[in-house]
This record gives structure tokens, sequence and C-alpha cells, in this order.
């Protein structure tokens, strides 16, 4: 086998290093924070200082040649030699004397066609605008280009607004860079059969639709090329005498130890965070000294290496990209072809066969952290995955994005007038997982919450003021009595069941059905009679009640067990947290446990046999927990086909349940389920699993009745399978 | 003590008229009676305006587009417009010093384009001229940003130098 390399970094530098090391058969390793620093590019490149990239990104990273000048959106014309195929035949050179009709979309004040119209016309080009509706949205403003592109993945929408655009009487027709985010490709097909001319998308500044499909590209040329990604934090390195030994990233819940023949640092500059100023000059992963110069020289501040790409001191790391001092982009110098080049030369120089073993004094280096919150740059990236703003406009709900709500923080008088607003995130975390400088944007809405609840209680929405109260005199989150789950109560069990709110409430059968398949392991549990655990109260940032734990740590005591099984990942993660000495574990942990050898195996096996499934990861347990293979290791025990959807493991979209968003804006809920059903039901699976109760009953909620998939826990699946009760 | 001083400063100037400053109210600080808000106007975006036009908030909603045109700072195209009619703002400055446009995170790279036109178009502005306007706005703004840089603001600098070189006159 070839060297290991470890590359860090996702962006254009990472990645051709990742690519050129796996050509010449290094095994390789890709580590990534956060989305690549490309996703923040215009989608097109320059080659300057990077002719030798020019083979890589055309023919594996699918940029076109069309050298020349380009219109973007804010009206300014740039240069480009590389752009993604949508935009070729908008080059400016080639438009003169001929006729463009420039489309502009009610709602999305990113184009401004009359205004592009009249630039297009001092160069030459007969151009005219016109405004077309989008279909199926209810809000005629402030769309995002992320939103819109999103909305627009849906290519039956796209046709429709496409067979809107007049046609006829053009030789071209000029669209924003919003058609299609993830389906672009099937989009433009779309464009191709219902236009009746050519057309092209605009250029736009970052944040733009386009940068994020090429960094699609990059994620996309990596998995083809079999380099394996893992989206962690490097928190620290480990070294003997001169070479790193140990690459220690950490996904959140799990520490990943990668052991390197060669690292490749790609870490990015000040956007990557590969860079910071605020002690001095420091590249951040292994504190190496920078000098910093004056002025705009400052924006150039980065690694200095010796011929072979080594920084000083480092014998097996090579360095690529913006984290090396060699101009900034920022400054229009260099850019995706310089960094994308200096990338080739890096993997190369890498995937060279290793020398002798390391030898020398044992070091370690920890990374500095990431600004967080503070550092939020407004690079809108978090736009692109927010599961509230991709369909807050379908129901006619303005909302800001996370972003948008983050700038709430700034300003007291603001944030009390934005109550409203702010109870629609759902918590889901999809944003914080792909900020580029680490903010955790749902932690930051919910201590939001939690502030205006305390300084300006009659600011805050209705159902915030009462979850606390209802809470409190009742025990559960929907203020109504709740029958206790049926199944056996004793006081010698092993494993003890905690059933929570939203099973006991929405989802009985499901709770039944866990219990059955508790009772048909053939071991000794009991259910648990406690109160809500919390959970609930995470929404606003607040804590449960010393009373309430109380109550809940006496009871599980009843039971005589010291491990505690809950389905909700709200409840585990609650549990865990305030009940010490407790082992407690989420369901699908404790089937893991039990599952494999015991009796009742083959009968699940024989009765699930031939079942084709999907898997909806629940964000609580997923993002906030890193937990995905589990369900996916019980699903291949048992015998069942999985068929992923789109948005899987880590990029999984929200079922619209969470953040408490159904008690505010049941609608907005249901129309974010929707589309996740949807999705599932592309898959082709007889059943959407999960194994959430509040994912669950959300899911089962934004089923339409002629959608003939069904909607299960995967524990209550396996214990219908267990007891033969299979509809 | 204004009083006083506005009383010493007329009684020096040869004048007795009564000062009326205590009593006459200025302009956004009038008594409306109920603010009617238009329909689908967040909260927040209503508080927006009245922290910057009081009463006359309502009549600033009241005038046309509500889309937002500076997202950090949640100013919208109708404000903007309301800042060139009656607040004779006539270059982006102008419109920054009434309405906070453009003194955001993002220091006007998102919206000093979107500005501009709505400039030009209030103004009838030829678009060399907005650009020029443009051009000026994102110098000034510069001046004084690169001292702050190495203080956890240089990743936002880095973002928003990027994002500019793609602003009309700025990139060519």
């Amino acid at each position: 086998m070839g060297a290991h390399v470890v590359v860090i970094g996702a962006g254009v530098a990472g990645c051709a290093a990742a690519l050129e090391a796996r050509k010449h058969g290094a095994e390789v390793t890709l580590v990534h924070r956060s989305v690549g620093a490309t996703a923040l590019s215009t989608g097109g490149a320059l080659l300057d200082g990077g002719e030798e990239a020019r083979g890589l990104l055309v023919e594996r990273i699918g940029l076109v040649e069309a050298a020349g000048s380009y219109l973007l959106t804010t009206g300014a014309v740039q240069r480009m030699d590389l752009v993604m195929p949508s935009h070729e035949r908008g080059e400016i050179s080639g438009l003169v004397d001929r006729s463009v009709l420039v489309v502009g979309l009610d709602g999305f004040t990113g184009t401004s066609a009359p205004d592009l119209a009249r630039r297009l016309e001092r160069r030459g080009v007969r151009a005219a605008p016109a405004r077309v509706q989008v279909p199926g949205l209810r809000m005629d403003r402030d769309l995002s280009a992320f939103a819109l592109a999103r909305h627009l993945d849906d290519v039956q929408v796209a046709g429709e607004l496409a067979a809107a655009i007049p046609g006829g009487g053009h030789d071209l027709v000029a669209l924003p860079p919003v058609f299609g985010l993830e389906q672009w490709r099937e989009v433009g097909r779309i464009l191709d059969e219902t236009l009746t001319s050519p057309w092209f998308e605009l250029l736009s500044s970052p944040p733009s639709v386009p940068g994020l499909r090429l960094q699609q590209n990059l994620m996309e040329s990596l998995r083809i090329a079999g380099v394996r990604t893992l989206k962690a934090d490097v928190k620290l390195v480990r070294l003997a005498g001169e070479s790193i030994t140990l690459v220690r990233a950490w996904d959140g819940e799990v520490a990943h130890d990668l052991e390197p023949d060669e690292v490749v640092l790609a870490t990015g500059r000040f956007i990557g965070g590969g860079v910071s100023l605020d002690s001095g000059g420091r590249e951040t992963l292994l504190g190496l000294e920078l000098e910093v110069g004056s002025g705009d020289e400052i924006l150039a501040t980065g690694v200095e290496v010796d011929d072979e790409l080594r920084p000083p001191g480092f014998a097996n790391v090579r360095v690529a990209g913006a984290v090396r001092r060699s101009g900034s982009y920022a400054l229009g110098q260099g850019g995706i072809g310089r960094a994308a080049a200096q990338g080739l030369r890096a993997g190369a120089l890498a995937s060279r066969s290793p020398g002798a073993k390391p030898s020398g004094p044992v070091r370690s280096i920890e990374a500095m952290p990431r600004p967080g919150q503070e550092g939020c740059l407004g690079c809108e990236v978090c736009s692109s995955v927010c599961p509230v703003l991709d369909r807050a406009a379908a129901v006619g709900t303005w909302y800001p994005g996370p972003r948008g709500l983050g700038t709430l923080s700034r300003s007291g008088p603001l944030l009390e007038a934005g109550g409203e607003t702010l109870a629609l995130c759902t918590l889901c975390g999809a944003c914080s997982a792909m900020c580029p400088v680490g903010a955790r944007n749902h932690e930051t809405v919910a201590a939001l919450r939690g502030r205006l609840l305390a300084d300006s209680p009659d600011a805050s929405p209705e159902p915030h003021r009462l979850i606390p109260e209802v809470l409190e005199s009742s025990g559960n989150v929907y203020g109504s009595r709740l029958e206790p789950v049926e199944g056996p109560r004793r006081s010698d069990a092993d494993l003890a069941f905690f059933p929570g709110c939203a099973m006991s409430y929405f989802e009985r059968e499901s709770a039944g059905a866990f219990v059955d398949l508790l009772e048909s392991l053939g071991i000794s549990f009991s259910v648990v009679d406690g109160v809500c655990c919390g959970g609930p109260l995470d929404v606003l940032g607040l804590a449960p009640s010393a009373e309430a734990i109380r109550h809940n740590r006496g009871a599980v005591e009843a039971t005589g067990a010291r491990t505690l099984v809950a389905t909700c990942p709200r409840c585990v993660h609650r549990l865990s947290h305030d009940l010490d000495g407790i082992q407690v574990e989420h369901s699908l942990e404790t089937l893991e446990r039990l599952l494999p050898g015991s009796d009742v195996l083959d009968r699940i096996r024989e009765n699930l046999a031939g079942r084709v499934v999907t898997y909806h990861d629940p964000c609580e347990l997923g993002r906030y927990r890193g937990r995905y293979d589990g369900a996916r290791r019980i699903m291949e025990l048992v015998g069942v086909e999985l068929v992923e959807m789109e948005h899987a493991r880590e990029r999984s979209a929200c079922c619209g349940a969470g953040g408490g968003l159904r008690g505010v804006n049941p609608r907005l809920s249901r129309e974010i389920s929707r589309r996740r059903v949807a999705e599932a039901v592309e898959t082709g699976a007889g059943a959407l699993l999960t194994e959430c109760p509040s994912c669950l009953h959300n899911l089962r909620t934004g089923r339409k009745r002629r959608q003939k998939i069904e909607v299960e826990d995967l524990t209550a699946l396996l214990g219908r399978a267990a007891t033969g009760s299979l509809s | 003590m204004a009083e006083k001083v506005s009383d010493l400063v007329g009684s020096k100037l040869g004048s007795d008229a009564p000062g009326t400053t205590a009593h006459e109210p200025l302009p956004g600080s009038e008594d409306e009676g109920e603010v009617s808000w238009p329909e689908g106007l967040a909260g927040w975006e209503a508080r927006a305006l009245e922290t910057r036009h009081g009463t006359r908030a309502g009549q600033v909603a009241g005038l046309g587009d509500l889309s937002r045109v500076c997202v950090c700072e949640t100013v919208s195209d109708t404000e903007l417009r309301f800042a060139v009619r009656r607040l004779f703002a006539r270059t982006l400055d102008d419109l920054r010093r009434r309405t906070r446009m453009g003194m955001g995170p993002c220091q006007g790279s998102t919206c000093a384009p979107r500005a501009s036109a709505i400039l030009a178009d209030e103004l009838g502005l030829d678009p060399a001229t907005a650009d020029r306007l443009m051009v000026e706005f994102i110098r000034n703004r510069l001046r004084g940003r690169l001292a702050v840089v190495t203080h956890g603001g240089a990743a936002q600098e880095e973002l928003i130098r990027s994002v500019q070189l793609g602003l009309a006159g700025e990139g060519e």
C-alpha cells in the first residue's frame, strides 16, 4: 500500500492535493471541519499563477474553458479563465450585437434586470429586461438566492418558472444564478427543453450559488477517486522529532486518531481559519509564527515554505493554498487556480513512499480554537442549508436565515421585537455544521430566546412563555394528563425504559412496540413513570427544575436498574446530563448491545426479509451527537435493504419538529416535513424509518394520504417483526 | 439648562421671542396616533424603523417596497427612498448616516450596489455616476477598518475584499 496522506482542509487546494496523492497511489484521508472556502467563491476561476491546474479543474472538477469577461449580478464585469458550464454563453464579447433578455425574479432583489440591461446596452449588447414570478411561493420580498435555488431544485417548479419566461425574439436569455443548488444539472436540462432561446446564468459575487455548486463538484470528485473524507475538527497533532505521527480530529462526539505518513496543510487563510492575527500572526494548527506586513500586505499573511512546500521545522508537512504566503485573492491575486496548482504539487510530494520511521522527542501541539459566533463573517453559507429559510417563503412567513437571526444578539431593542421570528428556528444545527468560523448558531438562538424570556417575558411568543409553566403544572409538555405507557413495572429490572412526553402522547403504539421488542429479547426491564425530562426547555436555553430531576431520579431508582433507555434523543441528551451515576443510552445503542446473537433475531430477520427502507437521521442524534452508524448497523443486522435519501447522515435535513416550531408555526413545520417525506418517497422505499418520537410524529404529519410510504420508528418496526404483528 | 442657554443666546442676539424647543416636537416625535403597519412586516423590521424614524416609522413603511437592502442593519428599499425624498440624502454616505445602511459587519459589500441603484433611480443618475458614488462609499468604509483587522477582523476583511472585487467599477 502507498503512503497514508492526511489532507486538512476541503477547499480547492486540499481537494487537489487529495486527488493528486490518490492518483500517485496514496491512501488519502481528507479532514474538514466545515464547508471548504471554495464555496465562498463566484464559482469561476482565474488561472493566474496556476496554469498547471487547468487540466484538473476542467477534466475532474467540471469547470469549462471560456476565458473572457462576465457580467455579475451586481452590474460589475469580472475576468475569468474557467467558469461553471451554466455561465459559458454569458461571455460578454460573444454577446455584442446580439439580443439578450435579462430575467429578474419577483421578490429577489439580488438581480435588478433593468439595471443590468442598461449596463449590457453600454457594452453594445441589445438587452431588454423581463420580470417573472416564482411559482409556489407566498412571499414577494427578501427571497434569498439559496432559498430560491433550493426551491428550484424541484424540477417541476423550475419547469413552471421556465415556461413563464417570455419566449421568442431574443438570441439569448440571461438568468440570475439561482437555478438549482443540488439539482442544477437536471434543472439545466429542463431550461434547455423549455426555453425557446439558449440561456446562461449571470455570475454572482460571493456568497453565490455557483460557488457552492463548485464545492459540491470538488467533494464529488473526491468520492469518485476513493478519497476518504472525515468531517471533523483537528484539535491536536503529535510529533516524533520533526514528523507528525498522529492527527487527532474531533467530530463532536468521537475523537478520530489518524496516523499519517505525510500531512497536507490546506486550511485556508482567515476565512478558512488557517491563519489568525489575534495574537500576532499565527498559523492555527501547528502554531507557526508568521510575519505580518503592513497596510494591505496584512491580508497576505501566511506560512513560508521551502522548495518542497515544507514549513520550517516540519519534515512531513506540505502546505498549499491560502494558508501559504503567496498573495491574497482578496486583493485580486491568484485564487482558485493558484490554490489548485499548489495543491497538486503538495499532493504529489506527499504521496512519495514513506521514508524511515520518524524518531526523535515526542511532543504534541494543540490547535487554536475557532472564533465561534463572534467571528461571524456574514458569508451566508448557513442560508444554503437552513430548512426554515428553505420553506418559509412557501408559506408566506418572513424569515431572515441563521445569519440574520444572529444579528439580533447585537441589539436589545431589535431582540425585544424579534421573539416571533426567533421562535421559528428548529435548532437542527445544519447551519452550525457548515459554519466556517465554527459559530454554534443553534445554541445562540436558544440562548437569545432564554435572554428574551428572562428580560422581557411579554415580548416572548406565547408558547415559549407557557413551556416552563406547563411543565411545572402537568409534568409534561402538552399540559394534559398522559396515560402511562403499558408495560412491566418492577423493582429488580436490569434496564429501565423512559418513554418521554412525545411517545406517551402521540406515539403510544410505537412505545408499545418497543416494549414488545424488549420483552421478546427476554431481558428484565421496567417502564419508568417519570415526568418530562426538561428537554423542551433546551429550546429556550433553560435547564429543568431540581424538582423534576429529583422526581425522575427517584422513578428510575425505583426500577432497580442502573441503565436507562429512551427512544427520544432529546430525553437521552437531557437525562444523561442530569442523572449522574445512571447509564443513559438511546434505544439504538441498547439494541446494538442486545440484538446480536439474541434468540429473536432470526424471527425478526425472517419477518423483515425483502423490505426496502430509507432512514431519517434525527438531528439530535446525528448532528448533535455524531451517531449515524448505529441505525445502519442494526438495519444491516436485521436484513432490511437501506436506500439512502439525498440528504443523509451529516447532511440530513430537519423534519420540521425541532426547536419548538410545531407549537409556534404548525403550518411551516408541516411544510418542512413534507419536503422531507417527498425526499423519502423519491428513494422508492416502502418505509421511512427514524428513531425519535418527535421526528416520527412530524414526518407522519407531513405524509400525504396518497403517498404510500410507511413512517415508523426503527425499533417499533423491529418490535412488530418480533411479535409477528407487521402490517 | 438648554433652555437657559438658548434664552441667554437669544438675549445676546437681541431677541426676546419665547423659546419653543421644549414644546415643539422634532420630526418623528409628533403624536401620530396608532401606527398601522403593512401586513407581513416582522416585528423586528418595524422596531428597526421605529428606532430610526420614531413616529414617522409607519409612514416610511407604507411608502413602498419593504425588501431589505442592507441585511446587516435591516434597512429596506422604502426606507432608503424615504431618506432621499424627505431627508435630503444625495450620496451613499448620506444614506448611511440616516439609516445605518452599510454599517454592519459586511460594510456595504452586499447593499452598496443596490443602494446606489436606488439612489440613481430616485435622482435620475446615470450608471457611471452611480458607480462612482458607490466606489467612493466603499473606499470611505475601508478607512479605519485596517486598524482593527488584527483584532478579530481579518476573516471579515478578507471576505469583504473578495466580494468587492465583484462590485461595479472596482473589479474593472
